[in-house]
Parts: C-alpha cells; sequence; structure tokens
C-alpha cells in the first residue's frame, strides 16, 4: 500500500488523495500553527486559498496540503510548533496577546539599543510559517516562452467553456488549471458540465491544457508567467481570460479559526470528492444559494446536520478544535455541541488577477469571478462571451460582508478585528494603510480571504473611498525563489578561443567584466622572469578591436579621438585616449591605419562594448558614412614579449621583425607559425613586445607554436598588472576616476594642442586652462614592502590621496604604487605616508624610464 | 528525435548604403541576414568566405562598401527534428519562426543572437565567446526534450534560402 510520512508516522494513501485528505483520513486534525500566536489551524477552504493546510514536503514549506497529490514515499513535516504542531506550548502567545500589540515590533524594544538586535532572531524564529533549509541550494528551474493567441487562466466551467469556443474559432488556445480540471468539483451539475467540456477541449489539436499550473501575475503585455510542476511558462498571449472562480466568503467571529470550522465547499469537497465525513454533527451556517445543497451533501456523509441562519452564529468554542457553537435564538442565545461548523456564507470573486490586469484591455474575467455564484449554465455562457469578444470590462458587483467585531480577521497574518481596532485608533485609516501596517491581506493568500472584512472594516467606520480595494500585485499565489529566478542565468562568462589551453597548463581564471581570464599560471615569479629576461607570451584576445571603415572614416576618428589620426602614416600605430563630452578619460587604445583607407582600432578589455556603442552613437549622432565592425570576437590577440621576444618570434615569421623592418610603435601583416597575423609592436610591460592579432580560429594553433618555440612561459592578469605599474602605465577604470583628465595623468600629450574640433574639446580646453590641484603621480617606497591598494595618502596628518595600484617591484626591489595626490598648502608633496610607509613621490616610469628596452 | 550540433559556417558581413545591399543576391548554398539597414551578413557553409566576398563585390559593381570574414565571431548550432520550436522556447523570449526561410534578431539564452530557420533546421548563432553558454543551455534545458547531440556538422541553408 502507498503511503506518506507525516512526522516519522506512516500513513496510507489512496488514489485521488491529496496530501491533505490522506492525513485527515488518518485523524489528523491540527495541520499547522497560526503566523503570530501558535493557534492550532484544521482544514479550511480546501480550494488553495487559505494558509491552514501549509506543511512541508519533502522538504520544501507552505506547501498547499489541500492541492497537492500525495504520492508515495512523500515526507511531510507539520511547521512552527513547539515541541510539535500538536501539542505547541508557543500558544501561550494568544494569552499574552497585549504584550504584542499590532505593529508591536515598530514600538517596543527601540530603547537601549542593543535590544531589537537582541529580540529579532527570536521574534524571527517564533513567528512564521516554516523554514527554508538555508543550506540547501535550490533547484534550477527552466522557463519557457509561449505565445497563444488565447490565454485561459482556470478550467472551471467558464474557463473550458471560452476555452472550447476560441479553439473552435481555430485559435491557437493555453489553458492552465492549478489542480485537475474538475477534480475537485462535488458530483453533480458543475462537475458533469465540465467533463463534457474537458472532453471536447481535449479533442481540440489547437489547445493545450497546463494541469497543476498556476498564473501568479498578469503584467502588462499581457504577459502571464505559470507556475507548473516541471517548468515556469511565461506566456505572451494575444488575449487572456480569466476564470479563477470565487472563494467562499471567509466568516469572522470569535473563535472562527479552530479546527472544525470549514468553508462550505470544503467540507463538501471532503465528504463528496475524497468520501471522508469532515466530522459526525455539522452546524451549518449560511442563507446563500449553496447551503442547502451543503447541508444535503453533508447528510448524505453521515454527518447530523444542524441550520443556523446567517447572522444568529455568535462564536466557536473549543480548546484545540471545535466543541460547540453559541447561536442566536428568540430568548437569548443556545449553545449546540458540535465537532463540525460548516460556513455557507456565499461567494467572493477570486479576482486577485483581474485587479492586476486593470487597464489592460486584452484581459477579461469569465464565470464566478464577475459573476459570483452563477449556475453552470451561466458559467459557460459569460466563458464563451469573453473568449469571443476581447474586451467586456465585466467586473463582480462589489458586494462586502457585514463588519466583524471580533474574531481572526487575517488567518494567515493572524489579524484580529481587535488588532485593526488598534491600527484604527493609531490613525491608520484606510485599507492600503491598514495593509502595510498590520499585514492584512499580505500572506499568503493575499486577501483572497480577508480582502473584504478589511474594506468592511474601514467602510464601516465611515472610510468612504479610503475603503476601496487595495493594489493587487503579483504573486497572487506563494511561489519559491527558484520559481522566479526560473530560466535565468546571470553568470555567462565569455572566453577567449584559448580558454581551454589556459585550463590544461594549469590557470587559474578571474573574471574580468564579463570575460574570466587567467589569472596565474602557477608561479608568478617564473611568470615575471619570463618577461623580463626571456620570453613570454599572454592571451590579449579580450581587448576591443573595431575595424572603421566608409568613405567618412578618416574624417569620423579625427572627431572622436583628441589625437591627430591623419598624420599616422600606414604601417605606423598610435596610442590614443577616449574622451567623453566632459572632456574626462573613458577609455584607450591603438590607432592602426590600414592600406585600404581603413583603420583598426582597439580598446581595452572593460571599454569594448561601450566603446562600440560610443562609436556608433557618434556616427549616427554626425550621420557620417562610416562602417563600424566589431572585430572582438572573431580575432584573438596574444602578446610576445620579452628581450628574446624577436628571437623566439622571428624563425616563425615570414617577415623580417628587427628595428628596421618593425620599429617600435609600428605594425605589419605577416604569417606567424601559419597563421596569417597582424603585429603590432608595443610594449605596454615595458619590453619588447609584439602583439599578434589573427583569426579566432587559428588562436590555439599560433599559442602553440608559440609555446614549443621554446622556454616561453605565459603569463597571466597578476604579472601584468605588477609589469605595467613597473613602466607606469595606468588602467583605465582602475587608476582613473569619472573626473580624470589627460592632464592630471600626465597624458597631455596625447591631445593635439592646435587640433580642430572632438569630442570632448570643448571641456578639455576649459578644464586646461585650470590649474591642477591633484593628479595620478609614482610613489617610490625604501623598502620591498608597498601599501594595500586604497590606502589613504597622509601628509602631517592630512589626507592628501589615495593608493590606485601597488606592488613590490622584483626588478627595483622595492615598493611602487601610482597615487593620485592633491596639493598641500598650495605645492603637491614630495613625500608622503601611505600604509604606514613613508614614500617619495616621482614622476615617470619607475622601470626603464628612457624607453631603451621597448626599442631594444 | 531532436537533435542538435554545432555548425560550421562562414559570415561575411558587408556594410554599405541600404540602397546598394537590396541589390546584393546571396550565391546558391548562402543566406542573406540583414541585420541593419546597412549590415547584411551573408551566411554560408565552411570555407565560403573568398567566394561570398568576391561575388558581394561583382553585386557592389565597385560601390564603396566595407566587406569582412567575421566567421570566427560567430558559433552556431543546428537544433532539428520534433520539439526544435520547444527547445526553442527554452530559449528564447520570442516565438520560433512561423515559416521558412526565416531570419531573427533576437536574445538566446540571455545572449544577444541571431536565427536562421531554413530546411526544417533552427540555427542559432551567439557570439563565440559564449559558445559554451549556448551549449550547456541547450543540454540542460532541453534535455527533457530529448535532445540528443550529434557530431559537429556544417550550415546548410537549404534550396529556398533568401
Amino acid at each position: 500500500m502507498a503511503s506518506i510520512d507525516l512526522d516519522g508516522r506512516r500513513i496510507e494513501i489512496r488514489e485521488g488523495d491529496t496530501v491533505a485528505s490522506a492525513l485527515f483520513r488518518a485523524g489528523v486534525r491540527t495541520f499547522s500553527r497560526s503566523f503570530k500566536y501558535h493557534r492550532a489551524r484544521g482544514l479550511y477552504c480546501l480550494s488553495g486559498d487559505c494558509p491552514n493546510c501549509l506543511v512541508n514536503v519533502d522538504g520544501v514549506p507552505g506547501v498547499r496540503a489541500c492541492s497537492t497529490p500525495a504520492t508515495d514515499g512523500q515526507r511531510v513535516r507539520r511547521e512552527h510548533g513547539w515541541p510539535s504542531v500538536e501539542r505547541d506550548l508557543l500558544s501561550v502567545l494568544w494569552r499574552l496577546d497585549r504584550l504584542f500589540p499590532v505593529g508591536f515590533y515598530y514600538k517596543m524594544l527601540a530603547h537601549p539599543r542593543r535590544a531589537w538586535p537582541a529580540a529579532e532572531p527570536i521574534v524571527r524564529r517564533v513567528a512564521g510559517l516554516g523554514r527554508v533549509d538555508r543550506a540547501a541550494l535550490p533547484p534550477h528551474r527552466e522557463a519557457r516562452h509561449l505565445h497563444p493567441d488565447v490565454l485561459v487562466i482556470g478550467a472551471g466551467v467558464a474557463g473550458l467553456a471560452a476555452a472550447c469556443a476560441a479553439a473552435k474559432r481555430g485559435e491557437q488556445v493555453l489553458i492552465a488549471d492549478e489542480g485537475e480540471p474538475a477534480a475537485k468539483l462535488p458530483p453533480g451539475a458543475a462537475r458533469t458540465r465540465a467533463e463534457a467540456l474537458l472532453a471536447r477541449l481535449r479533442a481540440r489539436e489547437n489547445a493545450v491544457l497546463l494541469e497543476r499550473a498556476t498564473a501568479v501575475g498578469v503584467y502588462e503585455g499581457p504577459l502571464v508567467p505559470i507556475v507548473g510542476p516541471d517548468l515556469v511558462s511565461i506566456v505572451r498571449p494575444r488575449r487572456v481570460v480569466v476564470a479563477t472562480g470565487a472563494v467562499e466568503q471567509h466568516g469572522v467571529f470569535a473563535g472562527n479559526d479552530l479546527p472544525g470550522v470549514w468553508l462550505g465547499r470544503g467540507a463538501v469537497r471532503m465528504a463528496a470528492v475524497h468520501g471522508i465525513a469532515p466530522g459526525r454533527k455539522a452546524v451549518v451556517v449560511g442563507g446563500s444559494p449553496e447551503t442547502a445543497a451543503h447541508a444535503e451533501a453533508l447528510a448524505r456523509a453521515g454527518l447530523e446536520v444542524v441550520a443556523v441562519e446567517r447572522g444568529h452564529l455568535l462564536s466557536a468554542h473549543g480548546r484545540r478544535r471545535l466543541s460547540s457553537v453559541r447561536v442566536q435564538t428568540a430568548g437569548g442565545s443556545e449553545r449546540i455541541r458540535c465537532d463540525t461548523l460548516v460556513l455557507s456564507l456565499g461567494l467572493v470573486p477570486r479576482d486577485g488577477l483581474l485587479r492586476q490586469a486593470d487597464g489592460i484591455p486584452a484581459v477579461v474575467g469569465a464565470g464566478d469571478v464577475v459573476l459570483p455564484g452563477c449556475s453552470p449554465d451561466l458559467a459557460a455562457e459569460s466563458g464563451e462571451k469573453a473568449a469571443l469578444t476581447p474586451a467586456t470590462g465585466e467586473r463582480a458587483e462589489d458586494v462586502l460582508p457585514e463588519p466583524a467585531s471580533s474574531g481572526v480577521l487575517c488567518l494567515c497574518e493572524d489579524v484580529k478585528v481587535s488588532a485593526l481596532e488598534l491600527a484604527w485608533q493609531e490613525g491608520f485609516r484606510s485599507t492600503e494603510l491598514l495593509k502595510r501596517y498590520a499585514t492584512v491581506t499580505m500572506g499568503p493568500c493575499q486577501g483572497a480571504l480577508c480582502h473584504g472584512h478589511l474594506r468592511s472594516f474601514v467602510r464601516a467606520r465611515g472610510g468612504g473611498t479610503t475603503a476601496a480595494a487595495t493594489t493587487s500585485r503579483p504573486p497572487v499565489r506563494p511561489i519559491t525563489l527558484a520559481d522566479a529566478a526560473a530560466g535565468v542565468h546571470i553568470q555567462i562568462d565569455q572566453r577567449t578561443a584559448l580558454h581551454e589551453r589556459h585550463l590544461a597548463i594549469g590557470a587559474t581564471m578571474e573574471w574580468i567584466g564579463a570575460w574570466k581570464r587567467p589569472e596565474r599560471y602557477g608561479d608568478l615569479l617564473a611568470e615575471y622572469w619570463a618577461v623580463r629576461r626571456g620570453v613570454s607570451i599572454m592571451d590579449v584576445g579580450t581587448l576591443g578591436k573595431l575595424m572603421i571603415g566608409g568613405r567618412d572614416a578618416r574624417e569620423f576618428l579625427e572627431r572622436m579621438y583628441p589625437c591627430t589620426v591623419s598624420t599616422i602614416a600606414p604601417a605606423r600605430v598610435r596610442y590614443a585616449l577616449l574622451l567623453n563630452e566632459s572632456g574626462f578619460i573613458i577609455d584607450d587604445g591603438l590607432i592602426c591605419p590600414l592600406d585600404d583607407g581603413r583603420y583598426y582600432c582597439t580598446l581595452s578589455t572593460g571599454g569594448a562594448e561601450q566603446g562600440e556603442a560610443w562609436f556608433r552613437n557618434w556616427a549616427q549622432y554626425w550621420g557620417r558614412r562610416v562602417d563600424i565592425v566589431n572585430r572582438t570576437q572573431a580575432l584573438g590577440a596574444i602578446n610576445v614579449a620579452g628581450p628574446r621576444a624577436r628571437e623566439i618570434l622571428a624563425p616563425l615569421c615570414d617577415a623580417p621583425l628587427d628595428n628596421e623592418a618593425l620599429p617600435f610603435m609600428r605594425q605589419l601583416e605577416a604569417v606567424v607559425a601559419g597563421v596569417p597575423c597582424r603585429i603590432i609592436r608595443l610594449g605596454f610591460v615595458g619590453e619588447l613586445s609584439y602583439e599578434l592579432h589573427h583569426p579566432a580560429s587559428r588562436s590555439e594553433e599560433l599559442w602553440d607554436a608559440l609555446l614549443a618555440a621554446g622556454d616561453v612561459v605565459p603569463h597571466g592578469l597578476e604579472v601584468l598588472r605588477l609589469l605595467r605599474l613597473e613602466k607606469g602605465h595606468i588602467l583605465i577604470g582602475q587608476d582613473t576616476e569619472f573626473d580624470t583628465t589627460p592632464a592630471k595623468v600626465g597624458l597631455q600629450a596625447l591631445v593635439g594642442a592646435d587640433k580642430g574640433d572632438f569630442v570632448g574639446k570643448l571641456e578639455h580646453d576649459r578644464l586646461s586652462a585650470i590649474p591642477l590641484d591633484r593628479k595620478l603621480v609614482g610613489l617610490r617606497f625604501p623598502g620591498a614592502a608597498a601599501p594595500v591598494e586604497g590606502a589613504p595618502l597622509l601628509v602631517d596628518g592630512t589626507i592628501v590621496g589615495h593608493v590606485t595600484s601597488s606592488r613590490s617591484s622584483p626588478v627595483l626591489e622595492h615598493g611602487i604604487a601610482l597615487a593620485w595626490l592633491r596639493q598641500h598648502h598650495g605645492a603637491f608633496p614630495g613625500t608622503v605616508a601611505a600604509g604606514g610607509l613613508s614614500a617619495t613621490v616621482v614622476n615617470g616610469p619607475f622601470y626603464d624610464p628612457e624607453g631603451a628596452r621597448l626599442r631594444a | 528525435v531532436l537533435e542538435v550540433f554545432r555548425a560550421d559556417a562562414t559570415v561575411v558581413v558587408c556594410h554599405a548604403e541600404p540602397a546598394l545591399l537590396d541589390a546584393v543576391a546571396p550565391p546558391p548554398g548562402a543566406f542573406a541576414c540583414r541585420i541593419a539597414p546597412d549590415e547584411l551578413a551573408l551566411v554560408a557553409g565552411r570555407g565560403a568566405a573568398q567566394e561570398l566576398e568576391t561575388r558581394v563585390r561583382a553585386d557592389l559593381s565597385g560601390e564603396e562598401a566595407t566587406i569582412v570574414d567575421q566567421t570566427d565571431a560567430w558559433a552556431m548550432f543546428a537544433v532539428r527534428g520534433e520539439g526544435a520550436g520547444d527547445a526553442f522556447r527554452r530559449l528564447s523570449a520570442v516565438p520560433p519562426p512561423a515559416a521558412e526561410p526565416a531570419f531573427v534578431q533576437c536574445t538566446i539564452a540571455h545572449v544577444a543572437g541571431k536565427v536562421i530557420a531554413t530546411d526544417g533546421t533552427l540555427y542559432l548563432c551567439v557570439p563565440a565567446p559564449v559558445a559554451h553558454h549556448l551549449h550547456s543551455r541547450l543540454l540542460e534545458s532541453c534535455g527533457d526534450l530529448g535532445l540528443r547531440e550529434l557530431p559537429r556538422g556544417v550550415f546548410e541553408p537549404g534550396e529556398h534560402a533568401p
């Protein structure tokens, strides 16, 4: 026999059982403990609306037992009771209610200051509806995107009729129901009608039925997320029919939350669908069209039924569950012993989704949600009409319940009528304010049960317009964070064509912007000395690379860069800055004119995407005939650096690489190890260097050939940071700030002195006339130590700047840094302290200041 | 059977005045993708860059244009068979192309990509640096659809390519 495990107890299950029905059959009456007061809670609505049956199923808290099918082997845990849900000592809080009035956490424990931090963990532990296993990673959920013509939410009679009508017309129809269609309905006219419509719908190829799939919101578009058992569907239909039905009127009176108090349809569902009598003797309270049917169904299930008119019920009583009710009689009041109280008070629309869709013309309601309590015929008619006439704008009549004077108004958040009274006295005098202050309607039911009572409460106190419906927001049903993140993959790393090669030789990878790049391969010093004394290679394929062509290419670049472009002869390259309109540096890179009149421009790794957009925007703004081709992904780049770089490279290259053929800051096209390359002679690391730009698909071939050339050690980013710091080269973003001008970083020479207009010229010229109050300088420390990056610079105890880059230099044998330094008493200091170390301010590169090694 | 494979393709892009690009006719075996009014991409099987470039230059009759082989910039995955549309729905917010041949630009697995629908196959193109991402998304997101991975293949635009 199939079974589930409840708190270590084996419970048999039968076909068609939900977790709730299986537990109820086994005698379980207390399913949960309430949010604040730890009141015992039993089955109530059986429609997935109330919070009473929330249990932990297989480690997932907050699962609605009444709408979750029981399956063999499930582990069910009732939560939130101490020491157990059956006997919860914390239920004493109900009697200590005066100590915890509404909003107590705003008013109490404010003094002393440590009181609330100390109390908060206890409050959080005592309150709530269940616990998430924070150590367990949530499973990743997938999402899919669907685009039907018509989405029908709810597969009752109205929803099925709407789906059939739209499908018959040839439209693509998607219909979603949070349970199994028709399965919740007791035998009768509605179920017969629903089953017939369901059979018709299943015969349609253009209709898809999603079972156990809950629509949790309606957004503009319309866009409707539907949380299913396996997938989250993001649905963008042309039209939406909301046929979410109605929920029975919640009863609010003293003792209304005792186990044994049921809503009418819930009690009948337990009796007629699951075949389990809800009790032995039931008092049925009502006056709605369904009341008689409810009483009859319960009587057929073997219950002794006592009917009581609406308004005559005074209170319910019992210690851990219902034992009696007090009703009004002609002569006063009478106590009736019973174990079941059935509230058949009429229906209120389950209109959370429909209210979210206010103002979205493609969303329309059908059935009980706009005609609460309508007959199956009327529901079907309403559904067909909604499917065919997209914008009826029909809404249910705004009928509110009688204002309650006592009892629990909000079952989810444990808000009593008396709590609302107190909040009202404190000045929270509208539905929206009461909602925020008392958290009424903010629990798992999202106001399905209590919203009308809240409005009625406000209206009874002369609330007028402040008794308006509160704003409905997604999700209307509880969802997990995994549901909310379904289909989302935030960390998408970009990899160069050499990624696998790096991993194969043990590289530690690090994030640089969107890229994953080698931080090191192992021995940092070995990498470092390979560059300074031998030869090393580095994957620099992440550099931004743009091809600029078109009739106006030269004029365009002349206006984009602050340096003069027209004087760069083919075969030469120029290091250039990019400025924004404010004259501040936003990126740097190379300008390489090509033989055919086009230009090959590089950008920094981090600036590639923004740089491309920057170029395109200006090209469009100026209306220039410029072709901008992003070559970043298409081309790989490997830097070969070190005193032996030429020695290694020359035998592999079909062109001479000596100083005459390819001097510093020149370029040529050649074939290296069989791979066509643009070779650019540079010196970012301060040594003889050749950047080989080549088709990315040939990167591995080139890399392997270089490594095989003998004694070549690759180096990663960590060594690069040190090498360029020794050379005094800046990193945009690390050594620059948002308002860095060329003059502030000593690169004024990169701005054409007598150049015409360029982006940022106006502000650049204005700023150039203002004396510098701060600038980027070099710091030399007497010992090998260097302060941490970010360390403040001090002069006589006054902060005069901060360190942007710092390292201990192996070749110089002392610590070095770049730092922002501002004037102190009218002059730039010559010595400063940083991180407890004294430093001398120096200008120019620390290493090879004459640049002889670059030009070797 | 739902199948996926990495497809080798040649991509040649041509930037020119829109009116000039209107006159470019893709050669047999190539698929024309209008990326923007002033940008056209011709996609063909492996090793066709030279042929495509020559053809485009001929169609442009010497008019000014920037023609670049961007083959290495893109990674292409072919998805075909029953459920190809369902697989696409797991990856993109736009509906799969309703008819063939078709070219769509959209995000695929959160990455800016391009889709070519031709000959019963959806060719999904993303920037080469995120090829591994689309590959893993295809296998993980569509695993329950019975997706089967095949050895590397070639882009085949079919007879009705535009």
